[in-house]
């Protein structure tokens, strides 16, 4: 029998651009917890890319990948029984889950998948748990239904309105807010852009908001510096500190700013490094290689 | 007489209403109609009320007649255009153009999202220049009545240089009819019937199994963001748009380029003119920026020392170069042109050559035969040559290029050149003499080629190597009434320099690869 180190023992796409990827790997499958991370790269002169870990059975551990770069896409390409180059993890610090009381947690993008753990965390430490996903349509929509099982009620928002509230995270839990709910504690996890805006809306009410934060990362030790942030003015890596930041005390001006900082980079990348389907080639061109 | 909007406008018979309503700067909103292309009908948005007829008229099919009446504003033409783009919208990821965040989102969201799957403006690297959004503006387009129907049709991105998502296609026709129209090429064509219409080639083979040349026109009229050049695009906003001419073979094809970072980061065809007719071709099209971009590229210039090549600058090299030159009589010394050098260059060389004395001025590979022949012992070359190991009377090698190519290692100098992009010039091509402009700056301390000469020659006390720019040569040829030929290099001429062009460009070598048994060459 062959071992395959780091192998994708399942594959899916459930929606456009958001794989569920399971992945045997014994040892980060022992320790991790929920909230943190690993490292994937896709191959040698890949990049290293931080993914939170979305559950863990037995010896795998699922992850939720969006496609947003080159290297995010050389794993997409990947299939059912393929190896991953190579795989760091868990990483970071477990969220604080205790029994706050009543819990919101949020997700968009990558975090409705990534949510999951803490969500069901939350629950088994007796929260009443609310949970609010995002998306641009209801095609994009997905997870609904194992979030459901981890929550005590789960609510929806899409960017036009095909499925539940026309609007974000945001949207929701205001309108919840104002029927009267009590929140003791908030979790979201998506883009910056949406962590940011709920944050802001959880501020006046005095919510305390914990927000996982998607950093340029590099090593994920706390050796680079590349994931700094500053939070309530000091330096913090996400690597080490994080992932989970007080989200009223995160500079998010300058969390986005540096978020851009390898953007010509990221964009030449898609030149000279083609993701040609592998099997295409091997198909069409197997007796023309020389 | 022909009346628009209650206005007396000039009109030609038999041109469409569209035409003439542009003509006299009456704007009517359209996605399909394109001024390259003959018109089609597809996306109705033009729809316009002719006075005398029932119901509304195609502003893009209709010829205009004599006393005809024609309104294109109305509130009932409103009302008919918003629901027609309604329903093109909703087979079209439309949730950002409708999403309350838009606009805070464009300006705080974190860099460009690279998506495989484009599932919104946000993810769309044809953002910047989406017509649909144009129109969407224009129609003060808020929200959608009608659900969002996402074909889930795949993504093709297996063919080199390409990256096709036709879910977001809105079947405007426009590539198709660049395909067959204007290229004559058939490649692309609507497939399947009714509702399952869609834009694909013959038997959803990939393109790079039928014959098509990959000359990129689709994605140049492609209205939305369905097909893309793959390493062209995620560059949002240019910051620089510069015209210039391709130096990759001697058809002399007009080339946009978009630069951003430095960079040349997307290329079209010059709109403004028209390109030779055998049509652009994949190599200006698609190859140029992978090319420029590489991180080969020779940058720093190079002097053996203790058999390693250590990097150093220009005056040292030239003062290097110079001593090697004057340690032989010139009769021993000769130069290698390589046929991409511009006008200029070549002239400051030929002058270079004529000031010292130099006989021996080489021009394709079969001349250096003569190396022995003659007992030559410095070989100034402009371009990587194969097999120079051969020549046993060479003692030493001035390597003049823009990639480590061949003959690299056996240099003894290395002088880091700019490629065509990155320096002003002309070049004889078949349409006429071509300006060729500066696009980005060289990469490091890589020069012009005219520049380096002209350093050597100084260092050599030659006198008149004072040029400050291409125009001040380009006045002293036209003293010299001398004239540079048409060089050898045709559409399929697979190398720039010393280079194949495939080595650095892998989607080129894939297509290559592919094509390698077939009759046509891409």
């Amino acid at each position: 029998m062959v071992i395959k180190m780091y192998e994708i023992v399942d594959k899916y796409e459930e929606a456009p651009n958001v794989h569920r990827l399971v992945i045997r790997e014994p040892m980060t499958a022992e320790k991790a917890q929920p909230g943190q991370f690993v490292i994937l790269m896709p191959d040698e002169k890949g990049e290293r890319v931080p993914m939170s870990i979305a559950d863990v059975k037995k010896d795998t551990f699922t992850i939720f990948l969006l496609e947003l770069g080159i290297s995010t896409a050389k794993i997409a390409t990947l299939n059912k029984g393929d190896e991953l180059y190579c795989v760091v993890g868990p990483l970071g610090m477990p969220s604080k889950i205790e029994n706050f009381g009543r819990v919101v947690v949020g997700g968009g993008c990558y975090g409705v998948g990534a949510i999951y753990p803490i969500a069901k965390a939350l629950k088994e430490a007796g929260n009443h748990v609310t949970t609010i996903i995002e998306a641009r349509n209801k095609y994009l929509l997905y997870f609904e239904e194992e979030l459901a099982s981890v929550s005590d009620e789960v609510h929806v928002a899409t960017s036009d309105g095909s499925i539940g509230t026309k609007g974000h995270v945001q949207d929701v839990l205001v309108n919840l807010i104002r029927e009267g709910q009590r929140y003791d504690h908030a979790k979201f996890i998506g883009c910056t852009y949406m962590m940011y805006n709920c944050s802001n809306i959880t501020s006046p009410y005095k919510i305390p908001t914990m927000v996982s934060l998607n950093t340029i990362m590099l090593d994920g030790t706390g050796m680079c510096g590349c994931c700094r942030v500053s939070v309530d003015g000091k330096t913090k890596f996400a690597c080490v500190d994080g992932p989970e930041f007080d989200g009223h005390l995160v500079d998010w001006d300058e969390l986005m700013m540096r978020k851009k900082s390898y953007q010509m980079e990221e964009m030449i990348s898609y030149q000279t490094a083609p993701h040609v389907c592998k099997a295409l080639v091997e198909t069409i061109l197997g007796d023309n290689i020389e | 007489m022909l009346v628009i909007n209650g206005r007396q406008v000039r009109y030609v018979k038999g041109k469409t209403i569209l035409d003439t309503a542009r003509e006299n700067n009456i704007h009517i909103p359209s996605l399909c109609a394109h001024e390259r292309l003959p018109s089609f009908g597809a996306c109705r948005l033009c729809m316009v009320k002719v006075q005398g007829t029932s119901g509304f008229m195609n502003a893009c099919t209709t010829p205009v007649k004599d006393d005809m009446v024609i309104t294109t504003e109305s509130l009932e033409i409103k009302k008919l255009r918003r629901a027609i783009f309604e329903l093109i919208l909703s087979e079209h990821p439309s949730s950002c153009m409708v999403c309350d965040q838009a606009d805070h989102c464009d300006k705080l969201n974190t860099g460009v999202m690279k998506a495989g799957v484009i599932t919104g403006c946000h993810t769309c690297p044809n953002k910047e220049n989406c017509e649909l959004r144009i129109v969407a503006d224009e129609l003060n387009f808020k929200s959608i009545r009608f659900p969002m129907f996402y074909k889930e049709l795949p993504i093709e991105r297996n063919d080199p240089f390409f990256d096709r998502d036709y879910n977001l296609c809105i079947h405007c026709g426009r590539c198709v009819r660049v395909c067959q129209d204007v290229e004559g090429a058939n490649i692309l064509v609507f497939t399947k019937r009714g509702h399952d219409t869609k834009v694909g080639t013959s038997f959803e083979k990939p393109h790079i199994e039928t014959d098509c040349k990959f000359c990129g026109q689709c994605i140049d009229v492609c209205p939305s963001g369905a097909l893309s050049a793959r390493g062209q695009k995620w560059y949002e906003c240019p910051e620089d748009q510069v015209h210039t001419t391709c130096m990759l073979c001697n058809k002399g094809c007009r080339f946009e380029i978009d630069v951003k970072w430095g960079r040349i980061v997307g290329m079209r065809p010059d709109p403004n003119y028209k390109t030779l007719k055998t049509g652009i071709c994949v190599k200006g099209r698609f190859c140029i920026p992978v090319l420029f971009n590489n991180v080969e590229r020779l940058r720093f210039p190079r002097i053996l020392k203790n058999f390693k090549l250590y990097p150093t600058n220009w005056d040292e090299v030239a003062t290097h170069v110079a001593e090697l030159i004057e340690k032989y009589p010139p009769s021993k010394v000769a130069i290698y042109l390589s046929n991409f050098l511009t006008d200029e260059a070549e002239y400051v060389f030929l002058k270079f050559a004529d000031l010292l004395e130099i006989p021996n001025i080489l021009r394709k590979p079969e001349d250096l035969a003569q190396l022995d022949k003659k007992d030559i012992k410095i070989l100034y070359t402009t371009e990587g040559l194969p097999n120079l190991k051969k020549y046993k009377s060479l003692e030493h090698i001035i390597f003049q290029e823009v990639f480590p190519s061949e003959g690299y290692d056996l240099a003894e100098v290395i002088l880091p050149a700019a490629a065509f992009t990155e320096e002003f010039g002309t070049f004889v091509t078949k349409r006429s003499v071509m300006p060729i402009q500066k696009v980005v700056k060289a990469p490091d301390l890589a020069l012009e080629d005219w520049k380096i000469v002209s350093k050597i020659a100084k260092e050599l006390d030659l006198s008149g190597f004072d040029f400050l720019d291409t125009d001040e040569i380009d006045q002293e040829i036209g003293r010299m009434d001398y004239r540079t030929e048409l060089k050898p290099i045709d559409e399929y001429y697979l190398k720039y320099r010393g280079t194949p062009i495939a080595e650095k460009v892998p989607d080129f070598d894939l297509l290559l690869k592919a094509r390698k048994d077939r009759e046509k060459k891409w």
